[in-house]
């Protein structure tokens, strides 16, 4: 048998074969006669023509197999990537390997140790990196992905023709950032690469993917610029599309975004117009807050008289909110699969704080309002709206004002409030948007004298780590609670203190240690469910110490 | 002998076992580890009232464990090897308790006992009796033929283009016939035949009115070959012979000639067809140069025989079966370790690998894939091609071949970084199918059991 330079998956004939499979498709009862040539030409008839053409499938389908193969001069092979940094050691990388696969939690642990390979200036191997591409982990990924792999990912999808990720098109001028050294092909393929997707009329052209990414990668570099280009565009584009670039405005979102996003509030699509609602709260100067604003005003007036001695007096007066056109526009509408079930105007009346700027409430201090809100009959809704007024803008007068009065509601110091689940997790979620060490700091003191309840619904907002001072605390705090009677242990069961505690705490080895001890002292018959938690939360820190341990071996 | 966690886990039966066994592979976990040699121990908390103790023999590798799991090794003995794996020095020498000391005493035992049954003299033999049964299944699996071939000719008569619409039982029908005939080789081919009908068409494959030609096609030259046994060398007929499906005994396997060599265990691949898992584990020598592949069965309640690992050297013998081209073979005595790193054994150009390949057609036209190693080449894709269906392939100065398109492919390019590599793989006429690579002193094999797209280094 000859091997000539035939392949095996083209439609070239050379070798009689696609003649030979014709005939084998149709049968031997309509195919022509068989010609004995080449290979078949030592096959001798037998007269039946089921038979022949059985053994002359065979034969000439093993001289086709055996002459397959192209030549060289097809064949385009793919440039070098040099590499561009250390890689992990061979445990890190292989505990990569076994938490990429699961789901769940673990999403959050493969963020982690995405993130400590960052910081140690470490790269995920080669052979490993399109594990990363459909990993979406937190908020933070793409850099995370784009310190650890990015170069390789980039080339990687270079060469499989993939849209660039939205963290590959920034500005060309940051690229000096990267890890790759002057002149080497990588930085020249990571340049091409970027060059390519984010020149101005790029995000014009291509699939809905390439499109997103490439005008990220122009919203980034010139924000201004990539509006307006948007703008003339906009209306000739499809719903979805509309949406996609519409979510770009995150990035580098101003002042001068504010009339073009004003008119997508009036846009035919949905989807559009909730990219709108969403972004224009975050323009303070905006018609929009404006707009809130005055729906404040409206809603919320404080009746001020003075006192019979010395100081005033103050009455908050509520008009509740009607449903109207103008409310929907800016989206407040009640929703009948709302979270808390609330009146209709009771929703509106917490959607419009949400959204108003907290200056609209200038004409009292922060204290009086909240105070006033603690003892009218909406407490629950205004509650509601400044704490999440207060989350968005941050502002530190408010912030004292809400944390003070509900500490004192709390503890029962205002007459005619008792403390209730809605004052504690407005409380909490006030104390949350303080800065991580007076969060630390704040917490600790609660450690040592408020109640079990309080620390629990405290720490299910806060940082996303702790610092091991407050770790160390906490641990403490958990084990004595562990060691009373089961009015301390059963509040424990609530809440996500315990279950939390493993991803947050600082993961070091006295953290492990204290950990473990807490696990193996609790006693033969001690709650199930709680000692589940407990066991879970030591086995977390424990993966999260190991996996810093993974990376410091060689 | 050290086997690293990658090693280890492909050893475990199936991917919950793997998951399962490194959730054991916890150091507080276990109590009473210790080791003598190769031989590690510990007791590990289940949900059994006591305690399950769990013994490896990481040269077998070899392990036994109290708990009630059918697996093997079970997911304990996984996580002991695991934690000796990820921290050797907390497992510090001891002396064998009593449980351990019967199961390695009777491991001795029954290693010794098969040598003495080996040496031992063969029980008469009953010729008259084995020659008659001898002849019975000849004349079944004859009648089987002769049913196979009417059937194909048929099918030649009515074109292959007509059996599209056919029933699965149209095919099942006549595997079953085959196998009532003996002839279990024909029939595993002819209830591969639907499947390769109804397969989606993929880059780097055959289309399916394609496939089913030469699958067919191959069929008729084993029916063809069958006739004129009488007229072909031992080796030749004893290859047509196991594609039919008749057994090699354990006494004829016995009297092959061994082949000595320091083998390096290249990759493992394995099927599963509904009950039965197969595992081919292949190797290459590093003296003579030659391929062999371990091909062992599994089913639920016979777990496979514990191999060597990819990425280890298996030094010993092994003996082929009967065969032309010889590829299939047993393990025989020898030990296992770690491989040294460097290129692939034997491996050679494009233009060389494609002539080995027609020279196995030539021999046995009826093969469905043969093991191809290749050096120094590089990954690219054909000119012309582009978009979705960009074909990537491998070439050098001699040649190239196109990749089988599989969503590991992607880490096998990454892993690559465009440099030359050393490419172990299976080539069927159309694409080779990547088994391991060698890069610049790197070993990488891709992962038997898990379809992950990553490779997984083993030096």
């Amino acid at each position: 048998m000859s091997a000539g330079s035939v392949n095996a998956g083209s439609s070239a004939d050379a070798d009689g074969w696609g003649l030979t499979l014709a005939a084998a498709l149709i049968g031997a009862d309509r195919a022509p006669a068989r010609q004995a040539i080449g290979p078949l030409a030592d096959i001798p008839a037998s007269g039946d023509a089921g038979g022949d053409l059985l053994a002359q499938i065979g034969a000439l389908g093993a001289y086709h197999l055996a002459g397959a193969g192209l030549g060289p001069d097809v064949f385009v092979p793919l440039e070098p990537f040099a590499q561009v940094g250390p890689e992990c050691p061979p445990a890190a990388a292989a505990r990569f390997v076994t938490l990429i696969g699961s789901c769940g939690a673990i999403a959050g642990i493969i963020a982690e140790w995405c993130e400590v390979a960052a910081e140690r200036g470490l790269r995920l191997p080669p052979e490993l990196v399109p594990l990363l591409e459909d990993f979406r982990g937190t908020a933070d990924q793409p850099r995370v992905t784009q310190a650890i792999a990015g170069p390789e990912l980039a080339w990687l999808r270079q060469i499989y023709g993939d849209a660039p990720a939205e963290d590959e098109v920034g500005d060309p001028d940051d690229e000096d950032d990267t890890e790759s050294t002057d002149g080497d092909e990588t930085a020249a393929t990571q340049r091409d690469v970027s060059a390519k997707a984010s020149s101005v009329e790029d995000w014009l052209e291509g699939s809905p993917q390439q499109r997103r990414a490439a005008f990220y990668g122009f919203r980034r570099r010139d924000p201004d610029g990539a509006r307006t280009a948007l703008e003339a565009v906009f209306k000739s584009e499809k719903a979805d599309a509309r949406e996609q670039f519409l979510n770009a405005f995150e990035v580098g979102l101003a002042p001068a975004d504010e009339p073009f996003l004003e008119t997508c509030l009036d846009d035919r699509a949905g989807g559009v117009r909730r990219v709108a609602q969403r972004l224009l709260p975050q323009l303070q100067t905006s018609r929009f807050m404006e707009r809130m604003a005055a729906r404040v005003a409206a809603a919320l007036h404080i009746d001020e008289s003075k006192k019979l001695l010395v100081g005033k007096k103050h009455q908050l007066v509520v008009t509740l909110p009607e449903e109207a056109p103008d409310l929907v526009r800016d989206g407040i509408e009640p929703s009948q699969y709302a979270w808390k079930k609330r009146g209709a105007k009771a929703q509106l009346l917490e959607q419009i704080l949400r959204n108003a700027p907290l200056k609209a409430f200038a004409a009292h201090p922060p204290r009086v309002w909240v105070e006033q809100a603690l003892q009218g009959e909406w407490s629950e809704p205004i509650l509601v709206g400044l704490v999440a007024a207060l989350w968005r803008e941050r502002d530190p007068a408010w912030r004292s004002a809400l944390i003070e009065t509900l500490s004192e509601a709390h503890a029962g110091k205002i007459s005619g409030i008792k403390s209730n689940a809605e004052i504690r997790d407005a409380l909490a979620k006030s104390i949350a948007t303080l800065p991580q060490p007076e969060w630390e700091e704040t917490v600790a003191k609660m450690l040592k004298s408020a109640g079990i309840e309080q620390v629990i619904d405290t720490t299910a907002y806060g940082p996303e780590t702790y610092s091991s001072s407050f770790t160390e605390a906490l641990f403490d705090w958990i084990a004595f609670r562990l060691r009373g009677g089961p009015e301390s242990i059963v509040p424990l069961r609530k809440g996500s203190l315990i279950s939390r505690l493993g991803q947050r705490a600082d993961p070091s080895d006295d953290s492990e240690a204290a950990a473990a001890a807490i696990v193996s002292r609790l006693p033969e018959d001690f709650d199930t469910y709680l000692r589940h938690q407990l066991n879970n939360m030591s086995e977390t820190l424990s993966l999260r110490v190991t996996i810093r341990r993974e990376f410091a071996t060689r | 002998m050290g086997l690293t966690a990658a090693q280890i886990l492909d050893l475990a039966p199936d991917a919950s076992s793997r998951k399962a066994g490194q959730d054991q592979a916890k150091l507080p976990k276990w109590s009473g580890l210790a080791r003598t040699g190769d031989v590690i121990w510990g007791e590990i908390k289940g949900s059994g009232a006591n305690p399950y103790r769990t013994v490896a023999d990481l040269s077998g590798p070899a392990s036994k464990c109290s708990c009630p799991s059918r697996k093997f090794p079970c997911k304990h003995a996984l996580g002991l090897m695991l934690v000796d794996a990820a921290s050797p020095d907390a497992i510090k020498d001891g002396e064998q308790p009593d449980w351990v000391a019967a199961w390695t005493n009777g491991r001795a035992t029954r290693a010794a006992t098969a040598e003495a049954k080996a040496d031992a003299p063969p029980k008469p033999v009953d010729e008259k009796a084995q020659a008659k049964r001898r002849q019975a299944r000849e004349d079944k699996v004859s009648a089987a033929l002769e049913e196979l071939d009417l059937w194909l000719r048929d099918l030649m008569r009515r074109g292959l283009a007509s059996v599209r619409t056919e029933p699965y039982a149209f095919w099942d029908r006549m595997a079953g016939r085959l196998v009532d005939g003996q002839a279990p080789g024909l029939a595993r081919r002819v209830r591969a035949l639907p499947g390769l009908l109804a397969a989606a068409p993929r880059i780097g494959a055959p289309k399916p009115e394609e496939a089913l030609a030469l699958a067919i096609g191959r069929l008729g030259l084993i029916l063809r070959a069958s006739r004129r046994l009488e007229g072909l060398n031992p080796e030749q007929a004893a290859g047509i012979r196991a594609a039919i499906g008749f057994p090699v005994s354990a006494e004829e396997l016995a009297a092959r000639p061994g082949r000595s060599d320091q083998w390096a265990v290249l990759a493992h691949t394995i099927e599963e067809d509904d009950k039965l898992t197969a595992r081919s584990v292949w190797l290459a020598g590093r003296q003579n140069g030659g391929l062999a592949q371990i091909l062992d069965y599994g089913t639920p309640g016979s777990p496979l025989p514990p191999a060597p690992a990819a990425g280890q050297d298996f030094t010993g013998e092994i003996a082929f079966y009967p065969g032309d081209p010889p590829l299939r073979a047993i393990l025989r005595e020898g030990k296992s370790a770690a491989s040294p790193a460097g290129p692939l054994p034997g491996s050679n150009d494009i233009a060389s690998g494609l002539a080995n390949w027609a020279e196995a057609l030539a021999r046995a036209p009826w093969l469905d894939r043969w093991p191809l190693r290749l050096s120094q080449v590089r990954i690219g894709i054909a000119a012309g091609d582009g978009g979705q269906d960009r074909r990537f392939g491998i070439g050098d100065a001699t040649g190239s071949l196109p990749l089988f398109v599989e969503p590991r492919l992607r880490a096998l390019v990454s892993a690559s970084g465009g440099r030359p590599i050393d490419l172990f793989g299976l080539y069927d006429g159309y694409a080779v199918i990547p088994l391991a690579l060698s890069v610049e002193r790197r070993t990488y094999v891709v992962p038997a059991q898990d379809p992950r797209p990553f490779l997984r280094r083993v030096a």
